[in-house]
């Protein structure tokens, strides 16, 4: 993270508001993922379908 | 990796039964709003469907008035709630589950609580009603249905009152040799309509996979519409 933050181009809030913004993006696609594959756990017991 | 696969075990085991409990709070709320809010009808036998047989009481034959000995020939009907929610309470006092329940059984509406597959009549109804819910997520309220046997009682609160079920015996089609009634996930005959009033739980099985269904069976035993549908 430090690494890319470093590397990010403009001034200093504009790499935080860069960086926020990908850690949601990242946050999203985990939970998203998490819904996905919680499935293969437990699908909630529905017959059909 | 492992950071990942960690936080997916917290999320969907620990996570996901917080969002529950708090959803469940909402929904108990809701519930008493709508047994507040919701009319009962009353609606005569004769212009009742019956899903088992396909017709309408008092015409297939049978008249189950005089079964059950009794001469109110009306139905309590209440209406159904909208998809998402709160309809009823259920209780099995064996398990440990005391939760309320939803309408339908969208993928939304499970990760609240057990819900009631829209198609199948309402419990205390005729017919079969169907209730499906999680067993290792999102609150996991069906998580021992496995240690339900025949003989144990499950209680429906609805606008109407409660109805006890008693569990029956797995069906020779779906019982293994712990007499527990599994399906693969396209089982859908156990949604059939059933002959007298039924509750019909559905779960996933084995636990912590989808793999297939554990699936119980109760017969209505007591409630506002058991005498006048001649239940046992």
């Amino acid at each position: 993270m430090i690494w890319l933050f470093e590397r990010l181009p403009g001034s200093r809030p504009v790499r935080i508001a860069i960086m926020s913004i990908l850690v949601l993006m990242l946050l999203t696609a985990v939970i998203w993922s998490y819904e996905l594959l919680g499935d293969l756990l437990d699908s909630g017991g529905t017959v059909g379908g | 990796m492992g950071v990942y696969l960690l936080g997916f075990v917290a999320y969907q085991l620990w996570f996901t039964n917080i969002l529950t409990e708090r959803d469940q709070a909402e929904l108990e709320a809701a519930l008493e709003s709508r047994f507040a809010a919701v009319e009962v009808d009353q609606v005569p036998l004769d212009e009742v469907y019956d899903p088992f047989s396909g017709l309408t009481f008092g015409t297939d034959g049978t008249d189950p008035v005089e079964n059950a000995g009794n001469d109110a020939a009306f139905l309590l009907i209440e209406p159904s709630a909208p998809a998402g929610d709160a309809f009823a309470q259920i209780r099995i006092p064996k398990i440990d589950v005391d939760v309320t329940m939803v309408e339908g059984v969208e993928r939304g509406a499970l990760k609240k609580g057990p819900g009631h597959m829209s198609d199948t009549p309402l419990p205390g109804q005729p017919g079969n009603a169907v209730i499906s819910g999680h067993r290792t997520t999102y609150g996991a309220p069906f998580h021992n249905l496995d240690a339900l046997a025949a003989g144990d009682t499950i209680e429906v609160d609805s606008v109407i009152g409660t109805h006890t079920y008693v569990v029956r015996e797995a069906p020779e089609r779906c019982a293994n040799d712990e007499g527990l009634c599994i399906v693969p996930q396209t089982g859908l005959w156990v949604t059939d309509p059933l002959d007298g009033a039924w509750l019909t739980l559905t779960t996933c099985h084995p636990k912590f996979s989808s793999r297939q269904r554990l699936i119980v069976f109760a017969e209505l035993v007591a409630g506002p519409n058991a005498a006048i549908l001649g239940a046992t």
